[in-house]
């Protein structure tokens, strides 16, 4: 169950960092 | 060569993983040279990938379909909880609309020990980890929302500036028709392909796809994948 954890860990983390990049990269760069 | 055990493994997975990133490639590298053709017809300097890749001007098409899509799951998990529909395998069979016993969600006594901890606990844990999809995927769609809302009020300043014309505020743009047309055109299309789904799979098979019935199921047969 080691590779499901790692995949469940990229799909979630991935999905909210790149959110929240946009949030940060929205507010700093306008 | 046979690939390895892990790729076996999780091959649906690594597939759409593979695919998702090819497309947002593309998206980038399309992406910038429509910018960039604007840029130059209004006289401005074309901006490199890596500009484009971290401006508002492409976050708000990345989000505007990532808002779409995790509300289409969103929608399509909770109303099959509530809604059936007879003879598509999508829908649970029609007596079994609702949340279910406890006996059949294998909760609190009834978990097994191979269950998730938070199964096997009443309270407050039981009712979060029994809502937990909805949940994650609920948030995903409001942030994907928001920050579609966010960027678009960039984007649409950066153009409406390049236009000579006044730019607006974050509150303002949430009443822009550029927000609702980016927001609702992807709704649309989300939900016509449930829809087609739902319905089309009642008479049409796909052999071996447990997304489709057995290819000799009846068409009257409710909830039964293959």
């Amino acid at each position: 169950m080691r590779s499901q954890r790692v995949l469940f860990a990229v799909v979630l983390g991935g999905t909210y960092l790149v959110l929240l990049l946009c949030v940060v990269l929205a507010v700093v760069r306008r | 060569m046979r690939a390895p055990r892990w790729v076996r493994e999780n091959g649906l997975s690594l597939f759409f993983l593979g695919i998702f990133l090819a497309a947002v490639a593309g998206q980038a590298v399309s992406g910038v040279a429509l910018f960039n053709r604007d840029q130059v017809a209004a006289g401005l300097e074309p901006v490199t990938l890596g500009e484009y890749v971290t401006s508002s001007a492409f976050a708000v098409d990345l989000s505007e379909n990532w808002q779409s899509e995790f509300l289409q799951f969103l929608l399509y998990i909770a109303a099959t909880v509530w809604f059936v529909q007879r003879g598509s395998p999508e829908s649970k069979p029609l007596d079994k609309a609702g949340r279910e016993s406890d006996e059949e969600q294998a909760v609190g006594e009834h978990a097994g020990p191979q269950s998730p901890p938070w199964a096997r606990v009443r309270g407050w844990r039981l009712s979060v980890y029994s809502h937990s999809l909805t949940l994650v995927m609920g948030s995903i769609f409001l942030l994907s929302w928001f920050v579609q809302s966010l960027t678009g009020a960039v984007a649409y300043s950066e153009e409406q500036m390049r236009d000579l014309q006044d730019p607006v505020t974050w509150p303002e743009y949430l009443r822009e028709p550029d927000f609702w047309s980016r927001t609702l055109q992807n709704w649309q299309s989300e939900f016509l392909a449930v829809l087609s789904m739902v319905v089309l799979a009642i008479y049409l098979r796909e052999r071996g796809s447990p997304e489709s019935k057995p290819v000799g199921a009846p068409h009257g047969a409710t909830g039964i994948e293959s």
